[in-house]
This record gives C-alpha cells, sequence and structure tokens, in this order.
C-alpha cells in the first residue's frame, strides 16, 4: 500500500540525507588519491518479508530470480536485488526503486503466506567502497571485519559507532550499510568524521 | 654533528639506537637542551648531565631517572603546555619531539629550592597514615585536607579543553602476541608462518624488547640482526599485524586485551586528520603473553637519590642510548644481573668501582671478564648508605653478617655518582592476573610467576620466569606451535638461533639491608621500609590492608618496582613465607592511559545520537527552538521572523499556536510516536492479551484507543491500533516507549505464545507523522484530497483512511490527541517534507500554523490525557481514570496481579485536576502536594504534580495534573503544591482532570 503512485506523482523521494551531502573530495587526500569512496544509496526499495513455507520461498526465488540465503548473517543476489538474511524465516529485499516489488509479491502470493513489510523510507543506505573501507567499520564495530572472515555475501547486523546497522559485504571492498532514517544526519557525520584520515570522496 | 655531541657530555661518540644526524631541541623546566631521534626524555637529560629531574610525593626528596621504562617511579614530568599540557608523564617512557617542553613537578618555587622539602625534616611526624592520625579526630577536617593534598601530590591537569582526536580499532586474531621481545618475536614467526591471524602489540616505537637495551649475539651476530631479520619477514605476511607504539592495559573476559596505540604522542601535535591516541579492542582465539620481566630495587637507606638507578636502566642507557649515566660506578646485586651491567658500563668508558655482591659465591665464568677488565667484586657485602643531596656522590659499603641481619663493622665509603642495584627480577603477571589468573611464588627466582591458566592467555619467556635468552627464543616457538596446532594450523620449523649468554647462577634474595636511615620501598608514594613494620606493628595482617594504609604500589607506577619487595618485608616481619602473603590485586590498566581513546568519538554532541524526523530540515528553516524528546529532536514552538529566543517569546509563541489550533487549524510533527506493524491471522488475539480491552471486534479501517499493562498490574503504554485489514494493523505507542513496547510484544510472541501466527515490526522510520488538528482541519483535509469524502458521516471519529494524497500514499487517522478535531496524517518519511509543506500550503486559507511540543502538551492538559508523565510505572489504569478499559471477559497481561490489594486501595493516589488558587503561579512538574507548607518535617506527602501547562490560552490560567490520595480527594478542595529545592509553594485548587470539552463534542464532531 505503501508503494508511490508514480504514473500520478511528480514529487520524488528526498532521502535523509539530502540535506547534508557535499559532494567532492575531503580529509588527507594524497597523492594517491582518496582511500575511500561514500555515496548514498537512494532511492531503494527495501521490503522486510517473513515466511515459514519453503514452497513459498522457492516460488519467491523463481519469481524474483533470486535465491533466499539460508545461513545465519548471509546475503545473496546480483548489482540489482539483493536478499540479507535477518533471522530465522525472516530476509530483507532490497533493490533500487524502480518497479512495484511489493505489488509483484503480492500478486502472486496471499497474506496469509508471505508477511511484508515496507520499510524502503525507514532505512538510510550508504555505500562504503575502497581499501579502508575495512578500517572504518573496525572503527565502529566489534564484528570481525577481517576480509578473510566478513567475506563478499556475508551480512552483519550490528552496533555501527553506536547505531544500530545492517552491513551488506557487496564485494572485497564495497559495503552497503543501512542505518534507521532518523540517525541517517548523525551516521553521516560520524562516518566523514572516521573517514577524514584516510582522505575520502563522496560520490 | 661535532656541535651537537659537545653539548651533551654524558653521550657517548658511538653506539646507541640513536641518529645522531637528527639533533631535537627540546626544553626542561625551561631550559633549552638537545637530545637525538631516538632518545627518550629521560635519556636526553641524562644525556645532558640532568640528574635532579623531580621532588618525591611527600617528602619532597630530589629525585632522578632510575629506570628506563614504563615502571618509572621517580621521573614524573609534566609534558607540552596550554591544552596539550598533561602532568604525570614518565620520562623514560616520552620520545624525544621537536620543540618537547617538559617542566618538574611538585615542587615550588623551582626545583633546586622547594620549601616544601621542609617535609623530609618533618618525615619523623609523616608516617603511614599521620593524617588519619592527626587530624580526623579533629573539626576542620576539610580545612587541612586542602593544604595536605596540595602539599603531597603529583602535578596539576590542565583546565583546557583537549584539542585532540581519539579513535577506536575492534579487531579480532587467532594468535595476540602481547610483547614484542625476544619471546613475542619468536612467538610471532612460528604463528605467522603457521598462517594464524596474528596481531603482535609492543608498546616500544620498535621491536626487540630487552635485546634493543643488551649486547647480545645471535649467531654470532649482534642480537638487532636477528630482530631486523625476524621483522622484515613478518612485514611481508599478510596475516600478521604489528602495532608498536600500542600499550596493552587490560585483558577481560573472553580474550578480549584492550590496548592503546599511541599514534601521535611522538610528535609535537598530530597532524592534520590525524588521532593522538587509538584504542584496540583486540578478541583473540589465543593470547600470548611475553610481557617480559622488570628489575627490582634493593631497600636500603637513602636508595632514592639522583644517581641510583636499576642496574638494566644503566645498561639500556649505555646500549641504546649511547648515554653514560654517570662517570663512576657502584654495582649493588644480589644475582648475575649486575656484572652484564658492570661490563657494559666499562665498555662504555664508566669507571666501575666495584660489584658489590649480597652472595658469598662469585660466578666463576665472570672471573675472566672481570680480571680483563679490573673490575673488583666485594662479595657478601651491601651497600648500606648513600650520599649526597641533589645528586649521588658517595656510597657506603659494609659486610653483611652471615644471618643477614646486621653488617659487620667495617664498613667503608668509596666515592661514585652512579649506584647500579639489581634485586633480581620479577616477571609482568599483570596482564595474566587481569584475566583470573592467580600467581604462585616461585623459590628458584624469588618471584610471583603466573599459575595455572584462566582464560586462553600463556605465558612465556621472562613474563613466565624464564630469564635466559635461550629459554625466552624457545618458549616463544613452542607455544606459538601448540597454539597452531590447536587451531588446526600447519606448523613450519623455526630454528632458534645460538646466543652467547652465560649460565645463571640462581639469585639469594636480599629485600633489604639492615641499617638505619630512610628506606625507600615505594619511591612513587615515598613508602618506607618504617611504613611498612609499622602497619604490620599496628597490626595490618593482609596485603591488602598493607596497601592502603601505606599507600605501597598505589601510585601511577602501581608499584612495578615495590610491591615484592613490600610484601617480602611484611612477610619478613610476620615471620611467613612471601607465598602465603601473596600479592594485591592487579587491575588494569597496567600502565596510565588517558581517558580521550576510552571515550573516542562519543563525546560531545556525539555522547548521544541524534533522532531527526523527516521535517526537521523545514523546522529548523522556520523558526523552531528544538527540545530533546528521549533521542529525537521535536519542536518545542516556532518563533516568527522577527522574534529572538526568550521567554516572553517562548510564551507568545505557545500562546500563538494554542489559539490557532483552538479556532482555525494547526499542524504538528509527530513522528517521533512508535508505529508498529502487526501481521499475521492471531494479530487480533494477539492485541486482545497485550491490551486491556477486547480487539477481536475491532472493524477494518477503525481505531481504537487502548493501554498495556506490565506483569505487575501497573500501566504500561498507551496507544491507537488500527485496523488495516483482516490480519493486518497498525499501532502507536509513546515516543518513549516504543523500543519497550516493541521488545515487549517480541518477548511475549517468541517465548510465551510461539503459537500465535503474528509478525510484529518496527516501522517508526517508515512513516512521517502529522496531525492536523483544529475546528477547521477538516476543511483543509477536503482541499488536500477533493475526490474524498471527509464528513463527519463518512470518515468519523476514530476512522482511518488509506489514501492518496496527489501521488502518495497515505494512512490518515482520525484521532485527537488535542482534543480538537483532529487527523493524523501518515506518509512514508521521503515525503513528509514535501507533504508537510503542501498541508500548510493548502492550509494557508484558514490561517493554519504549525505548533509544537509545549502547545500539544498544554491542549492535552486541557483535555485531561495522560501520557509520559502520568505513565510513569507507578499507575494502575484506575488511577488514570481508565478502569472502564480493563475487560472483565478475557485475560490479558497483568490481568492477574492488577488486583492486588495494594492495587485496589481507595486510597491511591488519583488523577486531578490541579488549578493555582491565585489563577496565576506556575506550579513546576513534579513538585510535591502537602496538606500545609507550614508543616515541621516530616510533612506527609498527599501527591504530586505530573504535568503542568504554565499558561493555558484557552482557560487564561495555569493549570496542572497530578495525583492526589483517594481520601484527600474526597475531603479536601485545596492542597499545596510545594518544590523545597526551589524554595517555592503554591495552594491550589483541586478539580476534575478534563478542563476543557467534558463532553468531547469537539472532535466528535
Amino acid at each position: 500500500m505503501t508503494e508511490v503512485n508514480t504514473s500520478k506523482n511528480s514529487l520524488r523521494r528526498r532521502s535523509g540525507l539530502a540535506h547534508v551531502i557535499n559532494y567532492g573530495q575531503f580529509g588527507n587526500i594524497t597523492l594517491s588519491g582518496p582511500s575511500l569512496f561514500i555515496c548514498e544509496r537512494h532511492p531503494l526499495t527495501i521490503l522486510q518479508l517473513d515466511t515459514n513455507k519453503s514452497k513459498t520461498l522457492t516460488d519467491l526465488s523463481n519469481l524474483l530470480n533470486v535465491e533466499f540465503p539460508h545461513t545465519t548473517n548471509t546475503c545473496k543476489g546480483n548489482d540489482e536485488r539483493r536478499i540479507l538474511w535477518l533471522g530465522p524465516n525472516r530476509w530483507l529485499i532490497v533493490e533500487p526503486e524502480h518497479g512495484c516489488l511489493q505489488t509483484l509479491i503480492k500478486n502472486e502470493f496471499n497474506s496469509s503466506e508471505v508477511f511484508l513489510t515496507d520499510l524502503s523510507h525507514g532505512r538510510s543506505t550508504v555505500r562504503l567502497r575502497g581499501r579502508k573501507a575495512r578500517d572504518i567499520l573496525m572503527k565502529g564495530s566489534g564484528v570481525d571485519w577481517h576480509l578473510n572472515s566478513f567475506v563478499t555475501d556475508n551480512c552483519a547486523h550490528t552496533k555501527l559507532f553506536d547505531l544500530a546497522a545492517t552491513v551488506d559485504c557487496r564485494d572485497i571492498d564495497v559495503f552497503d550499510i543501512y542505518i534507521a532514517r532518523g540517525f541517517a544526519e548523525d551516521f553521516w557525520e560520524i562516518l566523514q568524521d572516521a573517514a577524514a584520515e584516510f582522505g575520502y570522496q563522496v560520490d | 654533528m661535532f656541535r651537537f655531541q659537545s653539548r651533551q657530555q654524558q653521550r657517548l661518540d658511538d653506539g646507541g639506537q640513536i641518529n645522531r644526524l637528527a639533533p631535537i631541541n627540546f626544553t626542561f623546566d625551561g631550559k633549552k637542551f638537545i637530545g637525538f631521534e631516538g632518545d627518550t626524555l629521560a635519556s636526553a637529560l641524562l644525556a645532558n648531565g640532568v640528574r635532579l629531574v623531580g621532588r618525591s610525593f611527600k617528602y619532597h626528596r630530589p629525585r632522578g631517572i632510575y629506570s628506563a621504562g614504563i615502571e618509572e617511579p621517580n621521573a614524573l614530568v609534566a609534558l607540552r603546555s596550554g591544552d596539550r599540557h598533561e602532568p604525570n608523564t614518565r620520562a623514560t617512557a616520552i620520545e624525544l619531539f621537536p620543540g618537547l617542553e617538559a617542566k618538574s613537578q611538585n615542587r615550588w618555587p623551582n626545583l633546586l629550592l622547594d620549601y616544601l622539602q621542609i617535609n623530609n625534616l618533618l618525615s619523623p611526624f609523616l608516617s603511614a597514615g599521620f593524617y588519619y592520625k592527626t587530624f580526623m579526630g579533629l573539626p576542620g577536617w576539610h580545612f587541612y585536607e586542602y593544604f595536605i593534598r596540595k602539599a603531597a601530590g603529583m602535578g596539576d591537569g590542565t583546565k583546557f579543553k583537549d584539542p585532540d582526536k581519539y579513535d577506536k580499532k575492534h579487531v579480532h586474531c587467532d594468535i595476540l602476541i602481547v610483547g614484542g621481545g625476544p619471546t613475542g618475536i619468536s612467538a610471532a614467526v612460528t604463528a605467522g608462518r603457521a598462517g594464524a591471524r596474528v596481531i603482535l602489540v609492543d608498546n616500544h616505537p620498535k621491536l626487540g624488547g630487552q635485546l634493543n637495551g643488551e649486547r647480545y649475539f645471535l649467531d654470532k651476530k649482534p642480537a638487532h640482526h636477528w630482530v631486523e631479520k625476524c621483522v622484515e619477514e613478518l612485514d611481508g605476511l599478510e596475516n600478521v599485524t604489528i602495532a608498536t607504539r600500542t600499550s596493552a592495559f587490560g585483558y577481560y573476559d573472553s580474550d578480549v586485551v584492550n590496548a592503546i596505540e599511541s599514534v601521535s604522542d611522538h610528535l609535537p601535535e598530530p597532524l592534520d586528520y590525524q588521532c593522538r591516541q587509538r584504542l584496540w579492542q583486540i578478541r583473540a582465539k589465543k593470547v600470548i603473553l611475553a610481557t617480559g620481566a622488570t628489575e627490582r630495587p634493593i631497600v636500603f637507606s637513602n636508595n632514592d637519590r639522583p644517581g641510583v638507578m636499576l642496574a638494566s636502566a644503566a645498561r639500556r642507557y649505555v646500549n641504546q642510548y649511547a648515554v653514560k649515566p654517570g662517570k663512576k660506578a657502584v654495582i649493588f646485586t644480589n644475582n648475575d644481573d649486575g656484572y652484564k651491567t658492570a661490563f657494559d658500563l666499562v665498555r662504555s668508558g664508566v669507571e666501575v668501582v666495584a660489584v658489590v655482591d649480597s652472595r658469598k659465591n662469585i660466578p666463576e665464568h665472570f672471573e675472566k671478564e672481570l680480571n680483563e677488565k679490573d673490575i673488583e667484586v666485594i662479595a657478601s657485602s651491601v651497600v648500606i648508605d648513600t650520599y649526597g643531596y641533589f645528586g649521588l656522590n658517595s656510597v657506603k659499603i659494609g659486610t653483611l653478617s652471615h644471618d643477614g641481619k646486621t653488617i659487620e663493622s667495617n664498613s667503608y665509603i668509596v666515592s661514585a655518582d652512579l649506584l647500579a642495584v639489581s634485586g633480581g627480577w620479577s616477571p609482568n603477571v599483570h596482564l595474566y592476573c587481569h584475566s583470573g589468573g592467580k600467581p604462585v611464588y616461585n623459590d628458584s627466582i624469588e618471584a610471583f610467576v603466573p599459575g595455572e591458566l584462566s582464560q586462553n592467555g600463556h605465558s612465556a619467556g621472562a613474563s613466565r620466569g624464564s630469564f635466559s635468552l635461550t629459554d625466552c627464543l624457545q618458549e616463544g616457538h613452542n607455544i606459538a606451535n601448540t597454539m597452531a596446532k590447536a587451531l588446526n594450523l600447519e606448523v613450519a620449523e623455526q630454528i632458534i638461533p645460538e646466543t652467547d649468554e652465560n649460565t645463571i647462577v640462581p639469585i639469594e634474595a636480599l629485600w633489604r639491608v639492615p641499617g638505619k636511615g630512610k628506606k625507600f620501598v615505594d619511591m612513587q608514594d615515598d613508602v618506607t621500609e618504617s611504613d611498612i613494620t609499622l602497619a604490620h606493628r599496628e597490626g595490618y595482617v593482609s596485603v591488602e590492608h598493607l596497601k592502603r594504609y601505606t599507600t605501597l604500589g598505589m601510585g601511577t607506577d602501581q608499584g612495578k618496582t615495590s610491591n615484592l619487595n613490600g610484601q617480602a618485608i611484611m612477610a619478613q616481619e610476620k615471620s611467613e613465607p612471601i607465598e602465603k602473603i601473596g600479592t594485591t590485586t592487579f587491575r588494569p590498566p597496567y600502565t596510565p592511559i588517558a581517558l580521550g581513546p576510552l571515550a573516542g568519538r562519543d563525546i560531545g554532541l556525539s555522547y548521544k545520537h541524534t533522532r531527526r524526523s523527516a521535517m526537521h530540515n523545514w523546522h529548523k528553516q522556520n523558526g523552531a527552538i528544538f527540545v530533546e524528546a528521549g533521542q529525537w529532536l521535536r519542536p518545542q514552538y516556532y518563533l516568527n521572523e522577527m522574534e529572538q529566543p526568550s521567554k516572553e517569546n517562548m510564551d507568545k509563541a505557545i500562546s500563538r499556536e494554542v489559539q490557532t489550533v483552538r479556532t482555525s487549524v494547526g499542524l504538528v510533527d509527530v513522528s517521533t510516536l512508535g508505529k508498529i506493524d502487526i501481521q499475521g491471522k492471531d494479530s487480533a488475539e494477539f492485541l486482545n492479551r497485550v491490551y486491556t480491552n477486547g480487539w477481536t471486534k475491532l472493524p477494518i479501517g477503525k481505531a481504537r484507543y487502548g493501554i498495556m499493562l506490565r506483569e505487575d498490574g501497573l500501566v504500561f503504554d498507551d496507544g491507537t491500533t488500527s485496523r488495516l485489514d483482516e490480519c493486518h494493523y497498525f499501532m502507536t505507542t509513546t515516543t518513549s516507549n516504543a523500543a519497550a513496547v516493541l521488545s515487549h510484544m517480541e518477548y511475549y510472541l517468541h517465548v510465551q505464545w510461539p503459537e500465535l501466527d503474528v509478525k510484529v515490526t518496527s516501522v517508526t522510520e517508515q512513516w512521517a507523522a502529522m496531525a492536523l488538528a483544529g475546528p477547521k482541519s477538516r476543511n483543509v483535509l477536503s482541499k488536500l484530497l477533493p475526490t474524498i469524502d471527509v464528513d463527519n458521516e463518512s470518515f468519523p471519529f476514530m476512522g482511518v483512511r488509506e489514501v492518496d494524497i496527489e501521488g502518495v500514499p497515505a494512512r490518515i487517522f482520525r484521532i485527537s490527541f488535542s482534543g480538537e478535531l483532529s487527523y493524523e496524517i501518515n506518509v512514508p518519511a521521503d515525503f513528509g517534507e514535501l507533504i508537510w509543506q503542501r498541508i500548510l500550503e493548502v492550509g494557508q486559507a484558514y490561517s493554519i500554523r504549525p505548533y509544537g511540543t509545549e502547545a500539544m502538551g498544554i491542549m492535552r492538559i486541557e483535555k485531561g490525557h495522560v501520557a509520559g508523565p502520568e505513565l510513569d510505572g507507578r499507575m494502575t489504569a484506575a488511577d488514570l481514570g481508565l478502569q472502564k478499559l480493563l475487560s472483565t471477559k478475557k485475560d490479558f497481561i497483568g490481568s492477574k496481579m492488577m488486583d492486588r490489594e495494594g492495587l485496589k486501595d481507595k486510597n491511591r493516589p488519583r488523577l486531578v485536576g490541579l488549578v493555582p488558587v491565585d489563577k496565576k503561579s506556575r506550579v513546576k512538574s513534579g513538585a510535591i502536594l502537602v496538606k500545609d507548607p507550614t508543616l515541621a518535617p516530616p510533612v506527609p506527602k498527599l501527591g504530586h504534580v505530573s504535568s503542568s501547562a504554565y499558561l493555558s490560552p484557552t482557560l487564561g490560567h495555569p493549570i496542572s495534573l497530578g495525583f492526589v490520595s483517594g481520601d484527600i480527594i474526597e475531603t479536601t478542595k485545596k492542597i499545596w503544591a510545594v518544590s523545597p529545592l526551589h524554595k517555592e509553594s503554591h495552594e491550589l485548587e483541586i478539580t476534575d482532570p478534563v478542563f476543557y470539552d467534558k463532553k468531547s463534542e469537539r472532535l466528535h464532531d
């Protein structure tokens, strides 16, 4: 029900970071350039999906063309669509906002099989990329971020700089961080402060 | 180069691990000096012939440099100035940097004069616990205390704000190695080759540990060749992290070790974007404690003069820093270590007058070198006393009697400006003890060593009492090998290099030398042998009591050089073995640390995170004055363009906002309310169990108010829940209880009622919410939704609609907190600001105005609605006047406990309205209600004021809500509110809690 009627709507979504993002290079930029690249991913469709029916999951995988991860703290997906394990029988589906994902699923499955909760506007998503990305995560969270330990398609639900965060490892040094929207400005400020010593670029 | 050298009269012409091409200027007590890169402040001062560096804690005795490491008890100096001023830093651990400013401390007016050295003469009256005995019984202790603390103390801190940044780092590893000496390096090579994730931390700028201060040969080459080779190999291993200038200060549960990295302490100030220090929180599967050992002194008369130092320190100064700590030395030892010092000093051109060895038998293997270097050894002898006020000039030597309790009469004095003392070595068991281990006494080395393993931290090398270099290298390898195997790693061989060390002849314990005079045990706290014997005589039988009575080991050095001597003396006094006396408790931090890195960046505004609604930026740009509501920042009220923040303007703004809502229409941001999405076929049953009222018959498209009780029957929270679909509900909670309510519900779903098919999810952040309130709110809404009928029949009170506002999906709830016709409009947060602005545009025709929490609070008090101050966890539903919401047809959380006798008492406080009799006094929330403010204490409390509206624009006078005991309500119409802290009392009239629209006609129309 919360999906925007794009045909009628001339309004654009305004992210929680819209007022604070300044683009450019900042901090300790050396001759080799920035060690970190930070950008906001917006607008995204973020759906929480609950189901305990394995057949439904298989059908959902076929519908979405992405397998559902069953291992704790892992993700599956492709460049477009990601599915993150959130807890027993609970996943987060993330993709750039371009279609009506919720409608797509609701049209195929009834509400007693699949429970969908739209969190697209409730999360701010920041992508952290670069050779110092893991060092930033190490500053803010006690998870083992070592590249042999937190590998591509791992996700973590942790406190990052004392804020509840979900971190999806998209590639060796590429991470998507999901933060509650209300804390997005605070998080952005802390992230910049932590990144300054490495030199960073906001894209 | 020669020019620099010429000003450092004690600097050797060659040798050492200093960079003579990099001279460094520094000052001490305002006097300019030059040292070299690689120096510590202590080595640079010694190189410049500075021996007097401080005054002692209590007696203000002249003190010099005693050690060459973090154990330093004497050479505490104030470093830097202004906002970077830092007192009590150890000159022996400060790396020299350009422009370093150091000042001596605990002296006035200067180091040489220091008027308080009179304390030394008064010392017979200043023994352990003197101020307890002298002043505590007298009146005016706080007057004396100031002067006592002023006279006996450390340096002064700065009152400026710390300008530097501090950081944190969380790391994990297979094997953490603490200590980069021979043991640690050997272990790191083995573990690194095996492929383990290794972190090696060491508090020095480079690895090597004791090898840097010795003239050892490994495989017939100077030991630094081996160190460099190993470091090169470790640097090349991706699985190994070497953290130098990083001091592990605490070993906590689950093998977590915390360390502080001194990122820029060795620089004049941090570079741009650089932090000063970084806290490493290291989670390790296994820990190797290669923390080495600390040499301890021997207790004898006047053993604290500048020029007396630990034997190993003297060695380190000549070997590592190419500094002669004196010109003419006497060595006093009870073990082999003193001989190594004698040889190294002679090699460096220091005249060694004699080695005074308390042992009868001189190690034979030293004889050849002693003869070659023409060093006299005086066996079975001790240093009895020393002379020289500002610096040692001679020592008195005597022969120890056979029983060690007296000195023979043949004592004599020799001149010397350096007395190097070695009383043996104490393994650094601190981290082992932090981990929960209990040290045990080892007679063969006369020291405490690690006992049984507590966690996964294994001690190796000198830290477990293995003092030979070969043993250290082998143990490091062995323990790393064992750990690697336990981690299922393939172990690679390591060939342990050959050493050139001699066989060690066992130490013969000598804790103290007989004789009179001031014999210091703990130099930092000026604790003497006589203080310990006094404590014994006064009945202090526990070593913990001894510590607290005498302050033994309570300084910033935590008694690294003094504890064992003190414990041994106590043992001798009690005629008990040392192991029976035991040690005091070792607690983190191992070395003093700044508080900055513990806080990291969680300071200032980052101390507590701030939560902002989707409309925050609009509020900020439109005159909102914010107030904290939990973590949220909410508009308290809005000032007009020309208004400046003031109490008067605040009152004007609030009145303006209330009147606008009461007469026309206003808009308030209520995004902070907790919102919970509830789905599943058992949702209605779940709500029935969670709320006190019935929920099974709530139709789709309707909202209902409900209260929740805690298990103990008291009210937990209130709010509305709306039915959006057959199995889909939307719950709101109070702002402050949003997380608690979700957690409460999740607990019941997961633990108590797993059979219920219900999913709950917080959607507080998903929805931006705003309440459109006032008699004209329907007009605004109808303009906003031109195609939807919003009249009273189509969209009645407690109705819910899911609509589309100009393309944006919205949920609209006709519920009211203000007591006016009101619609709570929820839109996805990214559209919050846009819809907010759109409503204000549409509402302009009705003079719409945004309003803040103050106006909202006043209106809900006028309406008698309860909120957070009333739902304080102590009230029953009946106390709040909500007993009608307690269903008698079902069980719900709290239903079993709510009928307890105490909760049904008729005299319990009940919600009332309160109006000042003078119709103008502003009563403070929290004020206590009493019968008469003039009564003498104890005054019976009859209730309290929970919420106050300092002004009620609607009623024209202040009003409050509060709770008054039931029996008082029946018999009394007037009561007094007192606020003793503010020295206020006001007479109040007790009224009905609903001041406005008692029949609720306005919100129903």
